[in-house]
């Protein structure tokens, strides 16, 4: 009987044991982590995820399972809206030789030599920098083309926004002038879309994980 | 995107250093455990590349050669290790196979529910990927489903197996149900409103058994619902509408195994419905009024209330009729809604007038109308609502916009006391065609030179054809239905559309993506317990291995399984359907039906039943007459597993012992146009006026559909036929001849052509007969004779609501030795389906002596019927005028409407009459009234059997008593279905 041939019940025990004899005296260089629905997140993936969070956040890399966890979370909203992205707004995809990467690579690293260094230290590669950061945009714009236009924020919601924030920081502020509410209308109005916009991108996430089958492999996260 | 970071911070990911060590390296084996894989070597190097030996390793293709990989769908986990060999780096892809559902079955539970339930409850679908997750929550949604049913003790057990070859898992979910709970006397809050208490509550659930005797009935689901809608149904009664009733919990009390509903009522106030100025039945009201069903009160309720009554009034000729509502208190507690209606004038729509049409004749337009012009008997006053005006007129506009015509401009004008009759009104309706459009180019991109050929014939957007939105959306239909049924199940498809450089044309652009072509890999079958895997096989059609994955021909092949008659369910699916493969497996799972079915029946006919004493002859033409029958009837279908069913069925009566043996072979040999069935009979019957006959037959009769029209039946048949001395009541010197043992060896066929739109009720279309019989010596008949019958019957549409149907029938028997046609096996006619100026069987020659039909040798009938609603939709009527009858011989045939001498029946009798339908879903019930202008006229005997014996005995002579008597004018029928 092959290592496959049994109930699913041992199923997980055989491969499990199949890993142990096929590695014995090797090691797993990757392995399933996380699916989401027929797409897959490797373990590989997500440590390349981790590093590139701290390359860009100049923080040491945090390898905990917990954190793994977190960001194999990220990387699931990710792959939905990849999926969601890849059937209806092809368009707002940014090529990772766009020159905003560039703008805003030189803006994360105004320095090469440094940049150089980040990279060789994380084991990243300048394009699956250039990459993740075209998906940054890509993902701004998915939220422009996706869920901005159905957002509108009232008026009366723009002038509490003023009220209580504007208005009442030049008044802590003592002689500070206050703007009048049409001269920042636009930027308050632009404030609230964006965080309507992101609620509604946490809706939208939540509302298809229920619907997509998504399966955390515990061995990938010990 | 603003903030920016300026980077010198030197952190390090120092694990995976290893793996990342790897990097770079030449790769010196890919290696996969377990070596059986389930996709076939291509497929895996396909997946995995560019991985492949003497290649450097990169861990980005490794990564991607397991997204691959995975989203094949046949696996459920894989992981790659490597190790340093041969001075490279050696891989190995462990994997765990993904196992897909077959088998579902549910144990121990007795019904309700029944396993149909459990089984759709578990939730588990054929051919999609299992999890042990989904298990634990299949086992919950079945605990579910008998917690509903009142088993709250019940536990689930679950059993696998797994055929790893096929990567498929049977699940077993094992119950031990345990009692199931009865129950408890409900807990009844709320306001329960005047004169309802929680007695009358707990009565009007039925929760109860019969006066309280022998406590609560046991709990299902069913009981549960059915008593609430009964206690909602009592507030109803009690004019609270807006009653809200809630099941708030079951309270279960294990040790006494009951459930304890907790009922809260809302009574609300009571509400009134009262009518002025208009009176409707309560009932049509309740039909009328959607808060009857709604339960509750709101404007938009009211609203609809208010334009149902107004297009009931409308359709009842009061097209100006006004309705308004109000709603308020009366009382405390009552609240009253008052419709207050102004009906008008009763109106009759005299005339409906359609003008501006060209491209359409207005036949073809009023087909789609709503609005009816007055007619004599159905529409008295005619059909119109402004609301049908509204629905006609788009209905006009879109039939011209499918053809073409963009710019179609429909308007509608309504006269009242047109033409200066006072409450007549007429329609006009002005059709304002505009240009038709026209394709002007049609271009197809991306179809495969293979597929553009039958795309292109079933186009209804080709170049030149009409252009409209509606022929685009049909040809995204028949194109996408092609591809779905073509191995393409992602095919997708674009229309563009842009006006050409001439006017009133357009430019076409349709822009196909095929997607990726699936093939069937296999085909495999679970739930064959006794039926033969063969019979089966043989219905499969267009899935072997290779051909195109096509939906059409799973659900083709499904249907052949069905009509096998010997599956209670077939259910099929694509094993894997998300994962990204070529070649699919396509998945066939059974659940055999019951194989025995007893049938038993007791019932009684009243009718004309003639010679049924043998102690008078006075009434040849059968008397009023009551037969009671008890009948039984068992059947064991897929018989050897072979998806053959034998039966049996017997009827007892005092007109008929009858058991009939069956053994029927559907789709003979596999294919499905032919059937095969063996017969044999045993009847001994008085179904006729003149004899008792018993007969004993053994018959093979191959069915065979020709075509979607045509269909054809080839008979051979062996009969022994005898009649009972006792019963003749024909003139003694012909006993001899006639109550002789008669065998018969006889070969037949049927072609039957049937091009009528409803067999049931046809309107149009055609139906033709002809049966054609030898009987010969050569098959073991003692007598030689031929027999044809042949009857041709149309269909014919006479505007929007009569139909014409005629028909004529021919019959011919003639003997081809010195030996006369035995009496069972001459023609015998009359009656509800061949003339109905004649009781059932009375037609043709009679004995002279007796005046009791002795059946012909040739009929002639010729039927015509006009046939119209009368009442609604589901009262016709039916004029119809019969013309023939049953002939002594071929030569005899005559077309003269007097009998001439008494002795003579060799005579055309007409009958006319009028008859009434009512339609059902196995057909029309049938009443008819018909008069016979011309009924035949006889010597009759009064007297017994012994005497007409003794006065007729050879030798003496003839004292027999003659009476001189004549078939009643008035003939009364009732039966199931038209008469041709």
């Amino acid at each position: 009987m092959h290592c496959a041939a049994h109930s699913r019940g041992t199923g997980k025990a055989v491969f499990s044991l199949c890993l142990l004899a096929a590695a014995s005296g090797a090691e797993i260089i990757d392995r399933i982590a996380v699916t989401v629905g027929n797409q897959v997140i490797t373990e590989t993936e997500i440590l390349r995820e981790i590093r590139l969070n701290a390359l860009l956040d100049c923080t040491a890399p945090n390898l905990s399972p917990d954190y793994k966890r977190e960001v194999a979370e990220k990387l699931v909203d990710q792959a939905l809206i990849r999926r969601e992205l890849d059937a209806s707004y092809a368009g707002v995809t940014v090529n990772p030789a766009d020159p905003v990467v560039d703008t805003m690579l030189r803006q994360q690293f105004p320095e090469q030599a440094a940049y150089r260094k980040a990279l060789q230290q994380q084991r990243l590669s300048d394009r699956e920098v250039r990459q993740r950061l075209a998906w940054q945009l890509t993902v701004l714009r998915f939220l422009e083309a996706r869920f901005r236009p159905g957002v509108q924020v009232p008026e009366a919601e723009m002038r509490d926004y003023y009220e209580k924030n504007i208005a009442a920081k030049a008044a802590r502020n003592g002689g500070e002038t206050l703007p009048a509410f049409e001269d920042v209308r636009v930027e308050i109005e632009n404030i609230l879309a964006s965080r309507r916009t992101n609620q509604a991108l946490d809706r939208w996430i939540g509302q298809t994980r229920t619907q997509t089958r998504v399966k955390f492999r515990e061995e990938a996260f010990q | 995107m603003g903030i920016v970071l300026v980077c010198a911070l030197g952190a390090v990911v120092p694990a995976r250093g290893a793996a990342g060590d790897y990097e770079g390296q030449r790769i010196t084996a890919i290696r996969f455990e377990p070596p059986q894989q389930p996709l076939v070597s291509e497929d895996l190097k396909e997946k995995i590349a560019p991985l492949s030996e003497g290649e450097p390793l990169r861990l980005a293709d490794v990564r991607a050669a397991i997204e691959k990989l995975f989203q094949s769908g046949r696996y459920d986990d894989i992981a790659v290790d490597a190790r340093p060999e041969n001075g490279g780096v050696a891989l190995t892809f462990v994997t765990e196979d993904q196992l897909f559902v077959r088998g579902v079955t549910v144990e121990g539970v007795p019904e309700p529910p029944n396993q149909g339930q459990l089984v759709n409850a578990a939730k588990l679908q054929l051919g999609e990927p299992f999890s042990d997750a989904q298990l634990k929550q299949s086992s919950e949604n079945v605990l579910e489903t008998l917690r509903l049913n009142g088993f709250y003790l019940a536990k689930v057990d679950t059993d696998k197996f797994v055929e790893p070859a096929t990567q498929q898992i049977d699940v077993r979910l094992i119950v031990d149900a345990g009692e199931r709970a009865h129950f408890g006397a409900p807990v009844i809050k709320g306001n329960l409103g005047q004169k309802i208490d929680a007695g009358k509550i707990v009565g009007a659930a039925k929760w109860k058994r019969f006066l309280g005797l022998g406590g609560f009935r046991e709990v299902t689901e069913v009981r549960v619902q059915q008593g609430l809608d009964k206690i909602r149904r009592l507030y109803q009664k009690h004019d609270y509408l807006m009653a809200r009733i809630g099941l708030d919990q079951m309270d279960f009390l294990r040790a006494e195994n009951r459930l304890v509903p907790h009922i809260t009522v809302e009574s609300g106030p009571k509400v009134r419905v009262e009518l002025k100025g208009a009176k409707i039945s309560r009932g049509r009201l309740r039909q009328l009024l959607p808060l009857y069903q709604e339960q509750t009160v709101d404007k938009d309720l009211l609203i609809e209330g208010r334009r149902n009554i107004t297009e009931y009034l409308q359709g009842q000729g009061y097209f100006e009729a006004a309705v308004d509502f109000d709603l308020h208190d009366a009382g405390a507690d009552e609240q009253v809604v008052e419709y207050v209606i102004d009906r008008g004038e009763r109106h009759k729509l005299a005339e409906l007038i359609i003008t501006g049409n060209q491209y359409f004749e207005e036949e073809t337009i009023r087909e789609r109308m709503y609005l009816t012009p007055a007619t004599l008997v159905r529409f008295r006053h005619g059909r119109y609502s402004s609301d049908f005006l509204r629905r006609d007129v788009n209905a006009i506009e879109d039939l011209y916009r499918a053809n073409g015509f963009r710019d179609v401009h429909v308007t509608s004008r309504v006269e009242d006391d047109y033409q200066g009759k006072e409450n007549e009104l007429a329609v006009f309706v002005r059709i304002e065609e505009g240009p038709q459009w026209f394709v002007h180019r049609l271009e197809i991109v991306g179809a495969g030179q293979e597929n553009l050929s039958f795309i292109e014939g079933v186009l209804q957007s080709s170049q030149g054809q009409p252009f409209s939105d509606f022929n685009i959306v049909t040809d995204q239909e028949n194109i996408l239905s092609y591809y779905y049924n073509n191995g393409y199940p992602d095919a997708s498809f674009e229309a563009a559309v842009n006006p050409a450089g001439q006017p009133h044309r357009m430019d076409l652009k349709y822009t196909i993506r095929e997607g990726e072509r699936r093939f069937v890999r296999g085909v495999m079958i679970s739930g064959l317990h006794t039926t033969d895997a063969d019979l089966v096989s043989a219905r499969l059609r267009n899935l072997e291995p290779g051909d195109p994955l096509s939906q059409s021909a799973m659900t083709d092949s499904q249907r052949r399984l069905y009509d096998l008659g010997i599956f209670a369910r077939v259910d099929t699916a694509i094993q894997n359907p998300e994962g990204e493969t070529d070649h699919k497996f396509v998945l066939y799972r059974f659940e055999e039906a019951r194989k025995w079915s007893l049938t038993g029946g007791v019932g009684a006919q009243i009718a004309r039943i003639g010679g049924g004493s043998t102690l008078n002859l006075d009434a040849p033409a059968g008397s009023a007459g009551f037969s009671p029958r008890v009948s039984f009837g068992v059947s064991r279908s897929n018989f050897m597993g072979l998806g053959h069913t034998i039966s049996l069925q017997t009827r007892v009566s005092n007109l008929q012992r009858r058991g009939l043996i069956t053994y029927l072979a559907p789709q003979f040999k596999g294919n499905e146009d032919l059937n095969l069935t063996f017969t044999g009979l045993y009847d001994d019957s008085r179904d006729i006026r003149t004899f008792s006959a018993k007969r004993m037959e053994g018959s093979v009769q191959l069915g065979q559909r020709l075509s979607k029209a045509n269909s054809a039946q080839y008979r051979v048949a062996y009969r022994r036929v005898s009649v009972d001395k006792n019963s003749i009541k024909i003139t003694p010197q012909l006993i001899p001849r006639l109550s002789q043992g008669v065998r018969l060896g006889i070969i037949s066929g049927t072609f039957i052509q049937d091009r009528r739109d409803d067999p049931t009720d046809a309107r149009r279309g055609i139906y033709n007969t002809i049966d054609s019989a030898l009987a010969s010596n050569f098959f073991g008949s003692k007598t030689t004779f031929t027999r044809i019958v042949a009857r041709n019957a149309t269909f014919h549409r006479l505007g929007r609501d009569f139909i014409f149907a005629r028909s004529l029938s021919f019959g011919w028997i003639s003997k081809l030795s010195q030996l006369e046609v035995p009496l069972p096996e001459l023609l015998f006619a009359g009656g509800a389906s061949s003339h109905r100026g004649f009781p059932e069987n009375q037609a043709g020659p009679r004995d002279l002596v007796t005046g009791f039909p002795v059946g012909g040798k040739a009929l002639l009938f010729n039927t015509l019927e006009l046939r119209y609603p009368l009442l609604g939709d589901n009262i016709h009527a039916v004029l119809f005028h019969d013309a023939g009858n049953v002939y002594s011989s071929l030569k005899s045939i005559s077309l003269k409407p007097r009998q001439g001498p008494i002795t003579n029946f060799d005579y055309m009798v007409h009958a006319a009459g009028f008859g009434i339908r009512y339609r059902t879903p196995v057909g029309p019930i049938r009443v008819d009234l018909a008069y016979a202008i011309n009924p035949p006229r006889f010597e009759g005997f009064k007297g017994t059997l012994e005497e007409l014996l003794v006065c007729a005995a050879p030798g003496r002579p003839v004292t027999c008593t003659k009476d001189r008597q004549q078939l009643s004018h008035f003939q009364f029928h009732f039966s199931l279905g038209q008469t041709f």
